[in-house]
């Protein structure tokens, strides 16, 4: 899987498009669930994760593979950096009431409407916590990442990644008692 | 309320299937931006050229030594089957470099000065083991082998300083 990941990238950086649309199909829905926890936005998201993408295509000559996550790592910087314009220029507003136009969310047997008061909630929390906490909250537990890939992600020692996602777990308790 | 739990279940926000599909189309109609080349490039896509085609031509003097060995008398021999033993390794070598010649982005672009300077003592050294091999072949087998013996140590060295 990582050696075929590896190839379709090397591909893509010699300018072949089909293997940039299999990494595109891969890793899309990573980055907009990425910045949509961040962004509270679903037309946000989308408009941002679609400038991610563009952006990472026209410079995929420049990309350089030095570990197995760099390529994760490289996308998740250029929407960090998105998100962060896109701040610049529009003040954050976190709206409540926007929530109530959630993405597709997977049926499960547990979504009762209690629960789905709580996915609400704990949405509405993420972009409360900081930059680096929202990342490590996103990665650790939405991606189920471990602490050594988010912290090589996050060019981080992964005794600072547990100690940021201990932080972040703590102040997203606390805001969700309020 | 289990907050893992909830977290985990965030997983399951997808984008829009109509979104993502015509996000990929236009993005793919794109044509990927070349970054602006500067002159040290040039000279970096110059050197790497110029070891491939280092490369070429001592796999042709290869060629020719081998060819040469294997007509030797006497195969038996056995600074002969020396001479065949390091003959292969070279080869073999060779092949990896050329694999890895065809990826210029994996290429240690620093180390190219010194890969030149021991690929042409290499070719250096090759001719001048073909030369030993085409003239009086027994009397100066010994001759020959330290040659191509010195030629396979460059060549280890080679390939420790290619690759980033």
């Amino acid at each position: 899987m990582i050696e075929e990941q590896q190839k379709l990238i090397k591909e893509a950086i010699a300018g072949k498009s089909a293997p940039f649309g299999l990494l595109y199909d891969h890793y899309q829905p990573i980055v907009y669930r990425f910045i949509y926890l961040k962004v509270s936005h679903r037309e946000e998201a989308e408009d941002l994760t679609h400038q991610v993408f563009l952006s990472a295509w026209q410079n995929i000559s420049g990309f350089k593979i030095k570990k197995e996550a760099s390529f994760i790592g490289w996308l998740y910087q250029i929407a960090r950096n998105k998100v962060i314009d896109h701040y610049r220029t529009k003040k954050p507003t976190v709206d409540i009431d926007n929530i109530a136009d959630p993405p597709e969310i997977g049926k499960s047997n547990e979504e009762t409407a209690d629960f789905r008061i709580e996915i609400k909630m704990v949405k509405k929390a993420i972009p409360l916590l900081n930059e680096i906490e929202q990342d490590v909250v996103i990665m650790r537990f939405v991606e189920d990442l471990t602490s050594k890939e988010v912290a090589e992600i996050l060019e981080k020692s992964e005794g600072a990644i547990r100690l940021i996602q201990h932080r972040a777990i703590k102040k997203l308790q606390n805001i969700l008692k309020q | 309320m289990n907050i893992f739990e909830i977290l985990k279940e965030l997983k399951n926000i997808k984008p829009d299937q109509e979104y993502a599909k015509q996000s990929r189309y236009l993005i793919l109609s794109q044509t990927p931006v070349n970054k602006k080349i500067t002159v040290a490039e040039i000279f970096d896509w110059i050197s790497i050229h110029r070891l491939a085609t280092a490369a070429s031509l001592i796999g042709v003097f290869i060629l020719l030594v081998v060819l040469s060995v294997s007509y030797l008398p006497g195969n038996k021999n056995s600074l002969v089957a020396e001479a065949d033993e390091i003959n292969a390794s070279i080869k073999i070598k060779l092949n990896d470099m050329g694999y890895q010649l065809q990826n210029p982005a994996e290429i240690n672009i620093n180390e190219i000065p010194n890969i030149q300077k021991n690929l042409e003592e290499v070719t250096k050294l090759m001719k001048e083991a073909q030369i030993l091999s085409e003239n009086n072949k027994d009397k100066n087998m010994g001759e020959y082998l330290e040659k191509i013996k010195a030629a396979q140590a460059l060549l280890t060295e080679i390939e420790s300083l290619l690759v980033k």
